[in-house]
């Protein structure tokens, strides 16, 4: 049996007095990767900002490591080695492509350290090391993606929270990040990955849970997804 | 509260500021209630425009100003009577306020904050730097706006001849309790009209307010011009009152006096004004031996209750933390009184 | 005198005059820029920047550049001491805009009785100056003119450099940016407005020290200064520090020209007239945008 990195219990949260997410349980082991699906509006979103500390919890606990997470300042819960990717990337727009990924490595002030995860950054990205000097909002979408991705990598984690990588990409910059994230997986990373759309999940994730209205209502391997396909009509509209 | 309870609340009060007089005949404490009315009074104008309208707005004083220096200036320069030169303060007010509104239509949050308060400055620096002689009466240079010093002994409303001198302060308090009613009935009337809720609304959702541009505009210059005129009013009937008028009324001192009265009141609430004005004027009147710690002593007093409050005391009272803490002390008083009853027996 | 003359009198008193301006509005645009904080104690901030200069060198007998970091050391407590009384306590609430203006402007009213308390009302002289000049063709530039100009170039560029180049700084630009992706990062947004704060301190400090040294020191030193800073940064832009520089000798060369050609009582309700009317062509100002803050 692997550990567990993150485990989820009970777990429900919301804004104001609207709760968004109700008794959320799972867990999420070592080198494992989860998808989360569900339709647009329905809560992933909130549970990986509630995961990072943006959205206090209501009730349920959050653990790393078997060190609580609930109740924890967002950067509190960056320092603890969770690495969010969010959902419109949220780059600093008026930073250096350089800058921004320097800011991926804030908790890590060792100069060297830096300089390594940097290389092999811009070793995954090239088209980032040629642009470093640009600032940050004259990239494309695909570019801001990959620098996102790319400034989440520059410092060490024990998971990272990817949210919608796809989002408003062209199918073939969809493609090149997937390529990515799948190299990320074949590097033994813990990941979790929220996808509103299905189709490239099922093929990467280990695990899926399906969450609609703020409840996960399905849970199960990737494969066996595929054979209940009446879910996915169910849930998501076929 | 329901507008039929808030009326009633209103009118209570009113009963009892109009039995003042017949409690005291203290000059001071006279003195001190036709203050209040003024800062009161000028207070729910401003709340109209930076509570309810959302427009921070720091002109009020310097609108304030102009109402009473238009009254003053006509007073003494061409002798006209205080009752009329009130009016025509009111409606000086409305021009300069309607003129700052346009101004300051497309800016937002601090910028109009920071722009009203320059104006204000301007229009005092101005004042203080006007040395040219209108004319030299009995060897001294007249300027006018009075410059430094000021203007004074331009005349008043006439309760002096009317009432005598010892009664001459009640025509004075009643016009001002005149002043405050009808001023604190126009911002009901605006808080509680389709008008308050849509600003309310606007306020909240700034999506909703681009979407409805074209209306906030109207509405905005209509309030900033219509909380001018009772502003002006008021300053005219300041000017009358102290029968002077001097540049020191925009000093940024009481500007920040009534700002805190608002702010420390609850910002955009019918009742703040009166519970800001109440709280501040007894504060500083607590302070008032303390001589240049006096000063402090408010300052002091405006950072907390900002920070304790930062929907003011009327927001507090409405948040039902008071009701929390009121069931906190209750069940402490039965644990309390059950430890009592047990204790003896043991 | 020939026009070139009064061209480089005014120059040389706009740009003395600027040099202060910028480095008063600087901290004040970094203030907004990263927290959305109007700092009405700012003026507050300047006063105390030029009594500590004159209390360490007047009353404990320093030597006369002493006063500089002394007024350094008195605006970096000052500084933190804003923070704990004010935002630390209304930073992120919903009415934080709105409160922090009064919380401020009450310890404006503090800082200037207590000075009155401590110091007297009476003006006091600036020991920080140099005596003399040089004359350049007919018109005389100060040693005085020169040090100010030189705290000033030398101040901006050190933080340039520190918002640039440092770990700090860069953490203060991200989290002016967005505070949201700043978090993710690890960088705890707390810590970071107590820089902001520290650095405001310590540069409206400075130039308390440099006003007063052309003027006197008196408790309400801050007071006209903040005003004309205040239009600066609302003329640049709220939070744009390069554009707060330049407009900062833009407007006082202005300033400068009215006082030279009218007077100098026309200078404040002119300048004034011409920031409302640039603020009506841009409501956001010169260089400010609608949503974005830059730092
Ligand atoms: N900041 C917020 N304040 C209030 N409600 C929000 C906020 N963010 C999201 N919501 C609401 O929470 C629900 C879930 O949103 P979200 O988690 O973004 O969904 P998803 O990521 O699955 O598309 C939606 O109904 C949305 O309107
Ligand atoms: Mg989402």
């Amino acid at each position: 049996m692997r550990d567990d990195v993150l485990k989820l219990d009970g777990l429900s949260a919301g804004y104001g007095k609207v709760l968004v997410l109700r008794d959320i349980s799972f867990r999420v082991s070592e080198g494992s990767v989860v998808g989360i699906i569900g339709p647009n509006g329905h809560g992933k979103t909130t549970l990986l900002n509630t995961i990072c500390g943006f959205v206090s919890a209501s009730s349920g606990t959050i653990e790393l490591d078997g060190g609580h997470l609930t109740g924890l300042a967002p950067h509190q819960v960056a320092a603890r080695g969770v690495v969010h990717i969010p959902q419109g990337d949220l780059i600093f727009p008026d930073l250096s492509i350089y800058e921004n990924l320097l800011m991926g490595a804030y908790l890590e002030p060792d100069g060297a350290v830096q300089a390594r995860r940097l290389a092999s950054v811009f070793a995954m990205f090239p088209k980032l090391e040629e642009r470093q000097a640009q600032m940050a909002s004259t990239l494309s979408g695909g570019e801001r993606r990959m620098l996102g991705i790319g400034r989440g990598l520059m410092r060490e984690s024990r998971i990272m929270l990817i949210d919608e990588p796809s989002l408003g990409l062209a199918p073939i910059v969809v493609e090149q990040i997937y390529d990515t994230l799948k190299e990320l997986k074949s590097q033994g990373r813990t990941i979790v990955l929220v996808e509103e759309n299905p189709s490239r999940v099922v093929d990467f994730a280990d695990e899926i849970f399906l969450i609609d209205n703020g409840e996960i209502v399905w849970s199960g391997q990737a494969s066996e997804m595929e054979e209940n396909e009446n879910i996915l009509e169910t849930y998501l509209g076929g | 509260m329901s507008a039929r309870q808030n009326i009633a609340l209103a009118l209570g009060l009113l009963v009892v500021l109009a039995a003042i007089p017949l409690l005291t005949s203290s000059r001071y404490v006279l003195g001190q209630f036709i203050l209040f009315f003024i800062w009161f009074g000028v207070v729910t104008q401003w709340n109209l425009v930076f509570g309810v309208a959302g427009i921070f707005s720091l002109a009020q004083m310097m609108i304030f100003a102009v109402g009473g220096y238009a009254s003053a200036m006509l007073a003494f320069h061409l002798q006209w009577a205080m009752w009329l030169t009130v009016i025509v303060g009111g409606c000086a007010a409305v021009v300069t306020s309607t003129v700052i509104g346009f101004a300051t239509l497309r800016l937002r949050g601090a910028y109009v904050a920071l722009l009203t308060l320059a104006i204000a400055a301007a229009m005092q620096a101005l004042i203080i730097a006007d040395t040219d002689c209108l004319s030299f009466e009995t060897g001294t240079c007249i300027t006018l706006t009075g410059g430094a010093s000021g203007l004074s002994r331009f005349g008043d409303f006439g309760f002096r001849e009317l009432l005598g001198y010892r009664s001459a302060v009640l025509g004075e308090y009643y016009l001002g309790l005149l002043l405050i009613t009808v001023g604190s009935a126009f911002a009901f009337l605006i808080i509680n009209s389709p008008l308050g809720h849509a600003f309310r609304a606007l306020r909240d959702n700034s999506a909703c307010a681009a979407a409805r541009g074209i209306d906030r505009i109207k509405y905005q210059v209509m309030v900033f011009s219509l909380a001018g005129f009772f502003s002006g009013l008021l300053g005219g009937f300041y000017a009358g009152h102290f029968n002077a008028i001097g540049p020191s009324i925009l000093d940024f001192s009481t500007l920040l006096f009534l700002l805190t009265s608002m702010i420390v009141g609850g910002v955009g609430r019918f009742w703040g004004p009166l519970a800001g004005c109440a709280a501040m004027m007894l504060f500083d009147e607590l302070l008032m031996g303390l001589e240049e710690w006096r000063a402090v002593g408010l300052g002091v007093f405006t950072v907390v209750a900002v920070i304790l409050f930062p929907q003011g005391i009327v927001g507090f009272l409405e948040s039902g933390e008071l009701r929390r803490i009121g069931s906190q002390l209750t069940g402490l008083s039965a644990q309390i009184h059950h430890f009592v009853k047990k204790a003896p027996g043991q | 005198m020939t026009v070139l003359d009064s061209v480089l009198q005014i120059l040389v008193s706009g740009i003395t005059l600027g040099g202060m301006y910028a480095v008063s509005a600087i901290g004040l645009a970094l203030l907004w820029g990263v927290m959305g904080m109007l700092n009405m104690a700012h003026g507050s901030l300047i006063a105390i920047g030029a009594y500590a200069s004159v209390f360490a060198v007047g009353y404990l007998g320093g030597t006369w550049y002493l006063g500089l970091p002394a007024a350094m050391i008195v605006g970096c407590l000052a500084g933190v001491l804003l923070y704990f009384a004010t935002a630390r306590w209304m930073v992120g609430s919903g009415q934080f805009e709105m409160n922090i203006i009064i919380a401020t402007v009450g310890v404006a009213i503090v800082v200037k009785s207590l000075l009155i308390i401590g110091f007297t009302g009476y003006p006091q002289r600036q020991p920080f100056a140099l005596e003399g000049g040089i004359y350049l063709g007919n018109v005389l530039v100060p040693y005085q003119t020169m040090l100010i100009v030189c705290v000033a170039i030398i101040l901006m560029m050190a933080l340039s450099w520190l918002l640039k180049a440092t770990r700090m700084g860069r953490a203060i630009r991200a989290t002016a940016q967005s505070q949201k992706a700043a978090a993710l990062m690890g960088i705890p947004a707390e810590r970071i407005y107590l820089q902001v704060m520290v650095i405001a301190g310590v540069l409206a400090a400075i130039s308390g020290v440099l006003i007063s040294s052309t003027a006197n020191t008196s408790p309400s030193l801050g007071e006209v200064t903040m005003l004309k800073v205040f239009i600066i940064c609302v003329v640049a832009g709220l939070g744009n520090i390069p554009g707060t520089i330049l407009i900062s000798f833009a407007l006082a060369v202005l300033e400068a020209a009215i006082q030279y050609a009218l007077s100098a009582k026309w200078a404040f309700p002119l300048l004034l007239g011409i920031a409302v009317m640039i603020l009506i062509w841009r409501p956001y100002g010169l260089f400010g945008a609608a949503r974005i803050r830059k730092v």
